[in-house]
């Protein structure tokens, strides 16, 4: 626990000062402007200033802090990925979070009580099985369960015994977890902002002046300003963000809607999540059920909710859970996901010399938030890539190095 | 002799298929020949077929695309004739293979496919000879009015949805049983 | 639920339809560099405005394409990819 928690609940002074300041005047120069003041660039922004005494920082916001995809995500955090380098990456990833209170004196409310994906064809137990052994492999907590432990981690479940929808095991992940979207972000913030980080809230890139291979002013609606080194971390916006800077990403933008249920006693102790039905389940800690996993099936740049994809979602979730057929939704939701060929994150290098990619987080940004902060900090501070995002790389698409996490990321897995 | 999911230690044996407001009857031994790509048309038309417009019905002749289309009109022989014909002659499409095919009919009917197609099949507003290719009892369908005696609708749909199929439309139909009792 | 026009089925909902992504231009093997084929087969439009992109009519297995707008949703037309050639 936090320490800073328990002197909060001891004080007689409420309310506390504020975390963050307001947003001041533009200077004319930083060493580094980040793009985003979602989770990920307020981690780097966390780790820059911590870790490589990198203060001269500045964070621009479009909107509001943390109102993008980082608000929008329904806040899984899991590593049971299926390449060396995803499981590796993703491992860290889950481990910060376990710190991530301690670290940034400030309750992020992680909350690591395991993820059950259902397995309803042979064709999925034995793709988990793959996936077991390569967790196992990079030492993560991951087994293939029968159905009847199935039953007995999660009682509720309709296991739909010789219907067509069968639950003939699952992949447990007892590492996979869930933690508060808002705190995390705010909790980045707070600590960043104490080291002398600028947050700009309200403040759009509208461009960027390059020279040489390198960008040397970044344009505002605020004024124009100087930048040592640049970060785009700006989720569904990354591939107009990158192109303002003459870099094409492999993307394509697709919404990803989600909804919860009015809130319920404690009962989903676990993360349930199923692969044939695209539909995933969470108790988050107000006791609504946050149920996921309906990409849209097709291109678009919209938050708007859609009534089919809101039945599907029910579906799903009604024939996991039949009892929540009488339960209402309070509140829906989309975000825009910026996916990539092959399901895995764009980190590292750009053809700009010091502009630095975070992008290509489609539906799975979220649990990788301190631990790309982490990295991508790393790199930007020594002006190279850190060996753990080389993977990552842009490149990849060039040289057909991918890296194939269809089966394991997709929304629902 | 070829073995339907229907028959005895087929795949969907034993699946009832209902009768009273509305009737489904299994007519997937019907003869049929499915041709689709280049050259589809031009030899249907050579053997003296009248092919009709896209998603149009003439004297059995079902046109389903461009270059698609299943004869329920005497096609026996057609097959052979296709051997022997030269390329280009379409693809062979093994319809009367893949495809179940079954009737619907029953006083029931009309409300029956307005809950289970989104096409409107309505008198008045779908015709005599018109082909609708969509979803029927959630299955990607085909189907057409095939009035025998009483109004009726034909469908065609993937024979491996046979007791998939009869068990939607009798779910389906089952309001109107507890009307009619 | 949504409604797109098929050129050969008429209106229909969309879900009887399977989107397959933005149109792209064929590349001459001859001449096209690794690095091209490699953007080519990654790269796709995803710009906000109006892209023109494949679908498929899926009960008659009929693959056409859309102009549409990747930002309001606004399906501008549908056509018979033989107009494409004809274009060509």
């Amino acid at each position: 626990m936090p320490l800073r928690l328990l002197k909060y609940g001891l004080s007689k002074d409420y309310p506390v000062t504020g975390d963050i300041p307001a947003t001041p005047d533009l200077k004319p120069s930083y060493d580094v402007v980040i793009v985003g003041g979602g989770g990920h660039g307020l981690a780097c922004a966390h780790y820059l200033s911590k870790y490589h005494g990198i203060t001269n920082v500045a964070v621009l916001e479009k909107g509001y802090l943390a109102g993008g995809n980082t608000a929008r995500n329904t806040t899984t955090i899991r590593s049971n990925y299926i390449t060396k380098e995803g499981i590796a990456f993703y491992k860290e990833g889950v481990q910060l979070y376990e710190e991530m209170s301690e670290e940034l004196d400030f309750n992020v409310m992680f909350s690591q009580r395991g993820q059950l994906t259902l397995a309803h064809t042979e064709a999925t137990l034995r793709s988990f099985h793959l996936r077991a052994e390569m967790g196992k492999h990079a030492g993560t907590n991951i087994e293939v369960v029968d159905a009847q432990t199935v039953k007995e981690l999660s009682p509720h479940l309709n296991m739909d015994e010789g219907g067509p929808l069968e639950i003939i095991g699952g992949l447990w992940h007892s590492d996979g977890g869930t933690a508060r979207h808002d705190a995390v972000a705010w909790g980045y913030a707070a600590q960043a902002s104490r080291r002398g980080v600028e947050i700009h809230q309200r403040t759009e890139v509208e461009g960027f002046d390059i020279e040489a291979g390198n960008i040397t002013k970044v344009r505002t609606n605020r004024g124009t300003i100087s930048a040592g080194q640049v970060m785009i971390a700006v989720g569904g916006m990354n591939y107009d963000m990158a192109l303002k800077a003459g870099v094409e990403l492999p993307i394509r933008c697709f919404p990803l809607q989600a909804m919860v249920t009015q809130p319920l006693k404690p009962w989903l102790h676990t993360l349930v999540s199923s692969v044939s039905l695209h539909t995933y389940l969470v108790q988050s800690s107000r006791g609504e059920i946050v149920i996921g996993g309906g990409s849209d099936p097709y291109q678009l740049y919209s938050t708007r909710s859609t009534l089919d994809m809101k039945e599907h979602l029910a579906e799903g979730a009604t024939h996991l859970f039949p009892f929540l057929h009488g339960v209402r939704l309070l509140r829906q939701w989309a975000g825009i996901t910026d996916m990539t060929p092959d399901y895995s994150p764009i980190m590292g290098a750009s053809p700009l010399k010091n502009l630095w990619l975070d992008c290509g987080w489609g539906t799975w940004g979220f649990k990788a938030t301190p631990v790309a902060g982490k990295y991508m900090a790393q790199t930007i501070a020594n002006q190279k890539v850190a060996p753990m995002l080389e993977p990552f790389t842009m490149e990849r698409f060039a040289t057909f190095d991918l890296l194939n996490e269809m089966g394991a990321t997709a929304a629902s897995h | 002799m070829r073995l339907y999911p229907l028959d005895p230690q087929g795949a969907a044996e034993g699946t009832p298929l209902i009768t009273g407001p509305v009737s489904l009857r299994d007519d997937s031994r019907t003869p049929r020949f499915g041709l689709k790509g280049r050259g589809t048309v031009s030899f249907l038309q050579a053997q003296g077929y009248e092919v009709p417009e896209v998603n149009r019905i003439a004297n059995g002749l079902l046109r389903l695309g461009r270059e698609e289309a299943v004869v329920l009109n005497h096609p026996e022989d057609l097959r052979t004739r296709w051997d022997a014909a030269a390329a280009p002659k379409g693809y062979y499409s093994w319809r009367e293979e893949t495809w179940a095919m079954m009737h619907l009919s029953g006083p029931h009917l009309f409300d029956l496919m307005a809950k289970i197609c989104p096409v409107n099949l309505a008198n008045g507003a779908f015709a005599q000879g018109e082909i609708a290719q969509t979803r029927v009892g959630y299955v990607e369908a085909i189907t057409w009015r095939d009035d025998r005696g009483g109004p009726g609708f034909s469908v065609l749909f993937d024979i491996a949805a046979t007791a998939f199929f009869a068990n939607a439309v009798a779910t389906a139909a089952g309001e109107f049983e507890r009307e009619t009792a | 639920m949504k409604i797109l026009t098929c050129p050969m089925n008429g209106p229909r909902n969309i879900n009887e339809f399977q989107s397959f992504g933005p149109l792209k231009a064929n590349p001459d093997p001859e001449t096209t560099s690794d690095q091209d084929w490699a953007r080519h087969l990654f790269r796709a439009d995803n710009t906000r405005g109006v892209i023109v992109e494949w679908w498929r009519h899926v009960p008659s297995n009929y693959f056409f394409l859309a102009e549409r707008n990747a930002t309001t949703n606004e399906v501008i037309r549908t056509f018979d990819p033989s107009e494409l050639e004809a274009a060509q």
